[in-house]
Order: structure tokens, then sequence, then C-alpha cells
């Protein structure tokens, strides 16, 4: 199990992580989802051993993770760069790592290479970035380590390796209950790998939780209200609806018609609507996407702020 | 929750195995490149050994020429594989500098200290690996050399070439471990690369440049040799090394060539290595230290700890400055100069002019601090290194260099006295002088007024000016040599000088210096340089015998059974002599250049036996009763230069001719200035011209031998330590002293008053008024 208890990480004056708390279950594929700069990559780099928190604690199975030779053995980190490995050919990259990871599995290398077709003899600089990609997670996968860190780990594949890639890393999952810690900026494929995400915000957990209950507890409701007795459109504010205890993340109206997004379970959510007695009320399922666009709007990161 | 700790298989072997696996490529090109220095040099000189003994009168140039390139390649070859150290450091340390490649480091299972002494290890041995393979090669072809061609010549240099080769070795592993330790402060590639450089030459520089304001703050006595001697230049970085080994290589070579062992330099040469490898080690200690504390995220700042770049550009400051401050050149140039260098690094460091407006802060502290070294060796007279004596007990042995024959000849400086009562001297003297500068009014001094003078003896220049050039170096038991030259009157250097020549040091440079020169006058033309090689040939050499005033030689032909004879008697002679022969010496003759006192019994005894007895040949025989080139001067008066050479050292010696400016007073110029001297210490005056401060042409002086005379010529020496001399009697270019004792006054008061007028007659060029206070040429 991952945790990280109250960790700061600082970068000079700029405060990357601020008293972060994260736990991730053994087995579990976690997206780590967040706006640039939210401290996603930094979280793995000290989860990898790369970084040292300034204060707070970081354990792996129970056990610090900086400078612990132990813990590390059983974490392979990828980061999003792929231009380490240019003087290397695929073969002298598999056995570098070789070298500090006992589990690698010669068998399982060869035959993840195979499906995917890599020459072993030649320069990765010669690959293009999503071969390189490719070299980098079938060595991680043969490395066969207990956990998995992949920071921008889709990027550059073209979409039928990256349904080769994203079946690699399930099958690992299935097959030795390898934990996976994906950060990417593309919801779609953490929403399809991913049984967990967190969202992180200037150096702070947003939410962490399993994706369908997230996807469960915030929700797109259109909702029309009856006019009033002499034909006009009731106009209601979203402080008509927060007054109910409803957590509105987003409020919009057009003409009659009410796009709010709302946290909470659903029977919640329609209860709080009821004693206004909407005259059509529906409550649409959520993308990942739209999950993340507006949590963070309630946290001022909103595009069209951004953008003004 | 409670950490636990868990053990975990050590991939430190891993690590540097993959190292080595990585570099592979540096090591071939290390291997090659050493491989095509020392071997190719090894071979080379077998060649030339080989045709060096082949003796014949064909010539080998063209074969020389031929060999110039290969030895150019291998001197090529090797400076760039000692400079490999630097990039070898690069290539293993990428990762603190190159960003993409810190992920890919980080986050493999080594601990830090693992991943660090890995590194650092597998660099080291693919620095180190191919010099050691490329030395047992070269052992190996001289091995096979041996057998062909005769090495006899220079074994005995071989154990010293090798020590040589350990302190390249220490050299390189410093070199390397400095470039990781320039590494590991920095965060970028430009920086890096450059603080190696930076590191390697600012570090020697300031400490010379440290030393240069030490001496110019308080030279007295001090030598700017000391600081190559120093292993706080030497130990302390691999310029220093390269110094060391110039020194060490150089000096031992020599030593060995002149005495066929060499013990300072042994001792010099474990110090050094000792030293050397404490730094090396102080040097890791830090890199570590830096590399353990440093963060991966800090990779891409240009550095990691700004410290090190503000220490950096500050030593770069110091030594610029230094240089004008040492030179008394106006520093403001300077500062300007170091300011341009010192904002273009900020703009690099900063990447920019970001919170520029502390660049001028930190210029303007190290500007000042440039100051404050300055004025604190000032105020502390060099932090006390001028009225530093090592003391006797430390002193493991002294060398000695006369620069004036008229006391030892040059050649003294080529024993390493290890006598005792020799390094006390020596360490009495260095404190009296030392203390008569720095507590000068202490002493008191007869000086030589001006106006007093005039119309007596008058100028200084009418004296005998006084002057004894000595370089003192001291070799202490730890292995470092103190340096100290002083410009003093004679009579200063009188205990001194008693004390080297009754110690059996001398007495056997003194025998072997005889001998050699004896065997070199030998039929075959042959020159030996040792008196130990001379005695391995089998030539014929002349003996010459002279008196006391080098007339009447006569000569033998004798064998170097003969010469070993007189070796033996000469040393033994000297190891018997005592003070009291010292006090009066009498001398009995010269063997070559050499004196022979009354009192060398066993030299007399062998020359003797040579039919080769001094005594019976007669001065006056070959004089006559008239002689050309005499001069005696009756009131000498010797005078030294207090005021230039022991109050201050002024650079502007006093000069004859030279011009003093239009402010000139010379009164002023000559007030307590120039010491009247009672005493001096003479032993050597063959060349020395005392007439030649006036325009006295002797050519046709002509002297009348009288019986007065006589005793004034028998009772006096060519040898004067520490005593007063009445009369200088000048004999062609041999001066002889009567000196000051109850007899001599007589001898002197004897011949003075039973002169007559048509015996001399006085040369007036001066038109002095007073003729009998002058000097008075003799002449029929």
């Amino acid at each position: 199990m991952i945790e990280l208890k109250n960790t700061v990480k600082k970068f000079d004056s700029y405060t990357a992580l601020d008293g972060v708390d994260l736990k991730i279950e053994k087995g579990t594929a976690f997206g780590l989802l967040g706006s640039n700069g939210a401290g996603k990559s930094t979280i793995l780099r000290l989860l990898s051993g790369i970084y040292k928190q300034e204060s707070g604690e970081v354990f792996i199975d129970g056990q610090p993770v900086y400078d612990n030779i132990a813990v590390k053995q059983k974490v392979f980190f990828i980061n999003d760069e792929t231009v380490q490995f240019g003087g290397f050919t695929l073969k002298k990259l598999k056995n570098y790592y070789k070298n500090y990871y006992p589990n690698f599995s010669e068998e399982l290398f060869e035959s993840l290479r195979k499906r995917i077709n890599l020459p072993l003899n030649k320069k990765i600089n010669t690959f293009s970035k999503g071969m390189k990609r490719q070299a980098i997670v079938i060595i991680a996968l043969a490395c066969r380590t207990d956990y998995l860190l992949l920071d921008e780990a889709f990027d550059g594949l073209d979409p039928t390796m990256r349904i080769i890639v994203k079946k690699m890393l399930v099958d690992a999952m299935i097959d030795r209950q390898l934990t996976t810690i994906i950060s990417s900026h593309n919801l779609k494929e953490i929403n399809e790998v991913c049984d967990t995400a967190a969202l992180l915000h200037n150096g702070k957990i947003v939410f962490s939780r399993e994706i369908d209950s997230l996807k469960g507890e915030v929700h797109k409701i259109q909702v029309v209200f009856p006019k009033n007795a002499d034909g006009s459109t009731v106009e209601y504010t979203k402080e008509d609806f927060t007054s109910t205890g409803l957590e509105v993340l987003h409020f919009e109206r057009s003409q009659s018609i009410y796009y709010i997004i709302a946290k909470g379970d659903e029977d919640t959510v329609k209860a709080s609507f009821a004693p206004k007695h909407p005259m059509l009320l529906e409550m649409i399922p959520l993308t990942l996407e739209e999950i993340f666009i507006y949590e963070l709007e309630v946290l001022g990161y909103d595009s069209n702020d951004l953008n003004s | 929750m409670t950490a636990t700790t868990s053990t975990a298989k050590s991939f430190f072997k891993n690590r540097f195995l993959s190292d080595i696996a990585q570099n592979k490529k540096i090591l071939i090109i290390n291997f090659v490149l050493e491989l095509l220095g020392l071997p190719v040099a090894t071979a080379i000189v077998l060649i030339i050994a080989h045709l060096e003994n082949l003796k014949t009168n064909q010539s080998f140039e063209h074969i020389y020429l031929m060999l110039i390139p290969f030895l150019v390649l291998a001197a090529f070859t090797t400076a760039v594989s000692i400079f490999l150290g630097c990039v070898i450091a690069l290539f293993h340390f990428d990762y603190l500098y190159r960003k993409p490649i810190v992920d890919m480091n980080y986050s493999l299972p080594l601990s830090t200290n693992q991943r660090f002494f890995a590194d650092y290890i597998s660099g080291l041995l693919i620095y180190l690996v191919p010099v050691f393979v490329s030395v047992i090669l070269s052992f190996m072809i001289l091995g096979v050399g041996c057998t062909i061609v005769d090495l006899s010549d220079v074994s005995q240099f071989i154990p010293y070439i090798i020590k040589a080769g350990f302190i390249v070795i220490a050299g390189m592993f410093m070199l390397y471990t400095v470039s990781v330790f320039s590494i590991s402060f920095c965060g970028s590639t430009f920086e890096a690369i450059f603080s190696i450089i930076a590191v390697i030459i600012t570090v020697p520089a300031a400490i010379c440049c440290v030393w240069l304001l030490i001496i110019s703050s308080s030279s007295y006595g001090m030598t700017i040799e000391n600081i190559i001697n120093s292993p706080v230049l030497t130990a302390s970085s691999p310029i220093g090394a390269v110094i060391f080994f110039c020194v060490y290589f150089f000096g031992a070579m020599d030593e060995v060539d002149y005495e066929g062992h060499t013990q300072f330099y042994d001792s010099m040469y474990i110090r050094w290595m000792a030293v050397a490898l404490i730094v090396t080690l102080i040097y890791l200690a830090a890199s570590f230290f830096l590399y353990k504390f440093r963060k991966a995220e800090d990779v891409s700042k240009p550095y990691v700890y700004k410290m090190f770049f503000y220490v950096n550009s500050g030593l770069s400051v110091f030594c610029i400055m230094s240089l004008f401050i040492g030179g008394n050149i106006n520093v403001i140039p300077a500062i300007v100069m170091c300011a341009v260098g010192w904002f273009i690094m900020e703009v690099i460091n900063r990447r920019g002019f970001k919170r520029f407006w502390t660049a001028p802060i930190g210029f303007a502290a190290a500007v000042l601090s440039v100051f404050a070294v300055s004025t604190l060796c000032k105020v502390t007279d060099g932090f006390g290194a001028a009225k530093h004596v090592p003391a006797a007990i430390g002193v493991e042995s002294v060398s000695l260099e006369f620069a004036d024959e008229k006391i030892f000849d040059y050649d003294l400086n080529n024993i390493q006295f290890h006598d005792r009562d020799v390094i006390k001297a020596t360490t009495e003297f260095n404190k009296e002088i030392a203390d008569r500068h720095f507590n000068f009014d202490k002493y008191s001094y007869n000086y030589l007024n001006q106006k007093e003078a005039d119309g007596k003896y008058g100028y200084p220049d009418n004296c005998y000016h006084d002057d004894c050039f000595i370089t003192i170096s001291y070799q202490t038991i730890y292995g470092s040599t103190v340096m100290r030259e002083y410009n003093v009157p004679s009579y200063m250097v009188s205990d001194l000088t008693k004390a080297i020549l009754l110690s059996d040091e001398y007495a056997e440079y003194a025998a072997n210096e005889l001998c050699l020169n004896i065997a070199n006058n030998n039929s075959e033309d042959r020159y030996y340089r040792k008196y130990n090689e001379a005695l391995k040939g089998n030539s014929r050499s002349t003996l010459n015998v002279s008196n006391k005033f080098m007339t009447n030689s006569n000569n033998a032909v004798i064998t170097k059974d003969t010469i070993s004879k007189i070796h033996d008697a000469y040393e033994a002679d000297l190891k018997n002599m005592t003070e009291e022969d010292l006090d009066n010496m009498k001398v009995y003759g010269y063997i070559e250049n050499m004196w022979i006192l009354d009192s060398f019994e066993n030299t007399k005894t062998v020359l003797d036996a040579l039919d080769l007895s001094i005594s019976k040949y007669d001065i006056y025989d070959s004089i006559g009763e008239v002689s050309q080139n005499t001069t005696i001067n009756y009131e000498p008066h010797w005078c030294f230069d207090v005021k230039s050479n022991i109050k201050s050292i002024e650079s502007e010696r006093f000069s004859l001719f030279g011009y003093y400016g239009d402010d000139y007073d010379e009164d002023d110029y000559y007030k307590d200035r120039f010491e009247d001297l009672e005493t001096i210490t003479v032993l050597n005056d063959s060349n020395r011209y005392y007439d030649s401060y006036d325009s006295y042409n002797n050519d046709n002086s002509h002297i009348r031998i009288n019986k007065d005379l006589q005793k004034v010529f028998d009772s006096c020496t060519p040898i004067v330590i520490g005593k007063k001399p009445l009369v200088v009697v000048q004999f062609r270019y041999q001066s002889y002293y009567l000196v000051d004792t109850p007899e001599n006054q007589k001898i002197l008061e004897d011949f003075l008053s039973n002169r007559t007028n048509d015996f001399y007659e006085y040369k007036n060029n001066y038109d002095y008024d007073d003729y009998d206070e002058y000097e008075y040429n003799i002449y029929y």
C-alpha cells in the first residue's frame, strides 16, 4: 500500500505539494489527475525515491521510500521523457534495468516485445516517440515490480498501440496484482484504465476515490421549473440551491432551462429539487473530464477566467 | 505508521559493472592513449641507450630525428590520457547536470552512497587501470630490453622513475577526484565543465597569490621558491602535483646522479604522497557530502551550491588583484577588470539579470576581502612567515648556497648537511638575522658617516664592500622545504662557516671535489662527473701542488690508487681539523685549488711520499727581489649597506654611478647606511680585485722584498674567519690578510717603521692630502 501523510514538497520557495494525504491500496489502478503544475509528477517522483519530501511521510508497504533500496526495488518509474534512452539499444536498455530488478523476466520481455514488434539491436534514438514509450513500458513490465508509476504514460502512442499497451498493463494488474499509478492529462485513458483517481490542484488533493463512485457523486442536472402565474419565467440563483444543502459545482441558465453540476448521491440531489417542483429534471452522467473541469472551476481554475 | 526497514540486495556491484559497460568506449580510448604513451617512450629510451652503448663513430642523428615524432606522440597521448580524468568524471556523473537522465538514475534501487561510490570507483578504474597496464607493459619492455641493452648507467634512477610514476598516478587520482568534486556542486553542463577548470586553476593560483602577498608585505629573507616547495601548493591541486613532479623528478635525479641516493627527496616524496592522498580523500569526502545533500530537482540549476560560484569567482578576483597589490601596481585597472569579469559570470550564473542588484554587493565583498587579506598580511608580517625559523630539532638537513665564491663556491649547495652543529649554526644565524631585521633598534651598528669619513677613507666606494648573499634551504623532518635568502656582512656567517668546515660532510665533500679535480686532469681527456665514477677509470692523472702564494707549483702523474690515498688523507685531515686551526688558518699550500693547513699531517705525508713536499719551495725564489702586481693596503676598510639589506629591503641598491634623482641628498643617503666592519670572513679571495674600486694600474708596479716585508708575507693568510685584518696584501689575483694579533701588529709596526722613501712611491691619482691614510703602491 502507498501512503502519503501530510507530505510537503518545495522547490526553493515554490510549494509543489502542500500537506498531501493520499492512500493507494495494493492492486489498484490509480489515476492522478490535475492541472499543470498541480504536483502529479512530484508525487510520482516522491514515490520512486527521486525526490525527498521536506516534511510529512511517504511510505510504500509501510516503509519510507527515500534512499530505501528494498522499497525502490518494488517500484518502476517511467517519466514523461524518452530522450534519456537514446544512446541505448533495446537490448542494452533491457540489460541495464535487468541489473537492478531481480524479478526481471526475459520470457515476459520477449513475449511483450514480439507483440509490439520492437527491434532489439537498433539504437533507441532511431525509434519514434511512441516506440520509445513502448520500449520502456515493456521493460518496466518485464521488471515485474509491485508498483508501476507512469507519468504521461500514453503520450505519443497511436490509438492501436494505446490499446495494446493498456492491455499489457491490465494483464499485469490481473496477473500479479500490479499497482499502477498513472498520471495523465488524458482523462479518457484514466477513465478506461484506472479504478481510482485523485485530483490535485495547487499541490493539494481535491478528491481521491473510486472513479465509479466519483461518477455517481457528481451529476449534471437539466431542470425546468413551471412558470409563474403571470407567465413569467421563475428566476432562481445559485444560492437558492446551495441554501438547500446542495453542493453546486457549476450553475448555468439558458432561458427557462437550468444546467447545474452538483455533488451528492442521486437521491439526495433529486430530493433537494423537489420543493421547487420541477417540470423536468434530468440527471445526465458526467464524464471524468467534465468532473475534472467542474471541480477545478470551483477552485478557480476556470478556462474562461484563464483566457481572460 | 511505524516505519520498518527491510534488508535488500545491494546493487552496488551491478551499478559498478553497468557503469563500466556503459563507458566501454572511453575505456578503450584511454587504453589506446596509454599504450601509445609510456610503453612507446620506454622503447625509444631503449633504442637510444642501445645506440649510445655502441660507441662507434657512426652518427645516429637520422635515427634520433626519426624517433622525435614518436616521443612527441608519446608525450601528447600521455597528456591527453591524463586530461581524460575530467572527461571520465563528467561522463560518470552526467546525471548531476543533465536533466533528462536524473529520473533514470535516481529511481533505481540504489542508495545514495552506493550510487556515488559505484560511479566514483568505476570511473577511477576506467581512468587508472590503463595507466597500470601501460606501466606493467613498459616494465616488460624494459625487462626484455635489459637482456639486449646495457642499462647499468641508468639503473640507479629506476626506483626514482617508479616513484615519479606514482606521483603521476596520485596526481591523476587527485585530478579525477577534483573533477568529481567540481561537478558535485554544479547542475548544468556549462557550469560543470567551467567549474572543473576553475577549481583546477584557482586553488593553486590563490595559494601562490597569498604567498605573493606574504612576500610583498614582509619579504625579508623570503623567496618565491618557497612556494614551489610548499606542500600547501603542491599537494592541494593537480597543477601542484605537476609542480611537485618536476621538483621531485629533476631534483631527485640530480641528487642521485651526484650522490647515488637521496634521503631528503625520499622523505619529501613520502610526505607529499601522504599529504596528497589525504587532500584527495578530503576532496572525495567533500564531493560525497555535496552529492549526498544535493537534491535531484537541483539539476539544471547552474550551481546547486551557490557558495562555490562565489568562492571560485572570489578566488579569481583575489588572484588578479593580489598580482597588482603584490607588485605595487595601481589596483584600479585590476578592480575594473575584475568587475567586468565578475558581472559577466553573474549574468551567466543567473541566466539573465534576475536580482542583479546583489551582484555588486558580492563583488564589493570579494574586493574588500582581498584588501582585508592584504592588510592582514601586512599587519601580521606575512602571518609571521618571515620571522619563522625552523627549530633545529625539526630540521633533517640543510643546504647552503653562497652566491659569492669568497666564502664557499656555489657547489656547496650540492651538500645536504645533516650535521647537527651545522644545522644549529644555520638556525642560530637565521634567527639572529631575522631578529636584526624585525627588531632593528635592538642592535647597534658602527655606521660609516660620510662627513666623518671625508678625507679619511672617503666614500663607501673607497671601502671594500663586504656582501655575502646566502641562500638557506631547510629540509624538515616532515619532508617540507623552507627557503630563506639574505644579504649579510661576512662576519655574520663566521660561526656558520666554522661549523661547515668542521663537519664530516664538508670533509667528505671537499675530499671528493679535490680528487675529482685531480682525476679530471687525466691523460685521456675524460671528464668524470663524480669521484666514485672517477675511481672506476684506469687513466692516470696529473697532480698539481703549489705553495701558499700559488707560485712554484709542481706536479706528478699519479694513478687512481694515489688519488684514493690523497682523498683519504685529505678527508682525515679535514675531519681532524680543530677550531683552533680555523682561528689560525696557517695555510701550508694548495693541492689543485684546495688549501692544505700546516696541521694536515696525513696529506703532507702522502705528498712527501710523492716527493711533492711544498716546504722546499720558497716563495721568494719565484718572486725574486722585486715583484709586479703586488699591492699592500695598510688600512683596509670594509663596509656593508645595513639600511638596504637589514633594516629594510630597498629595491634600488646603492649604485656607484647610478642616478639618484633630483631630490637626492647625499648626506641623507649615507646617513646610517653603511656599517664600518671590524671583522670579515673570507675563505677564497682568488677572484676578488680589491683595487677594482680605484684606478690604480699595477702593471708597472714593483715591490722590493725586504726582511720586514717577508715577515708580513709569511704571517698573512688567504683565509680569515671572523677576524679583523690589519693589512691586505694582494699578490697576483689572490688576497692575503694579516689578521689582528699582537704578533702581527708588531710585524706591521716593524714593516712600516723601516720603510724608506726610495722604497715606495705613492701614486696620487686622487689628490688626497693625507697620503699616509690611503693606499700605497710599493714599487722599486
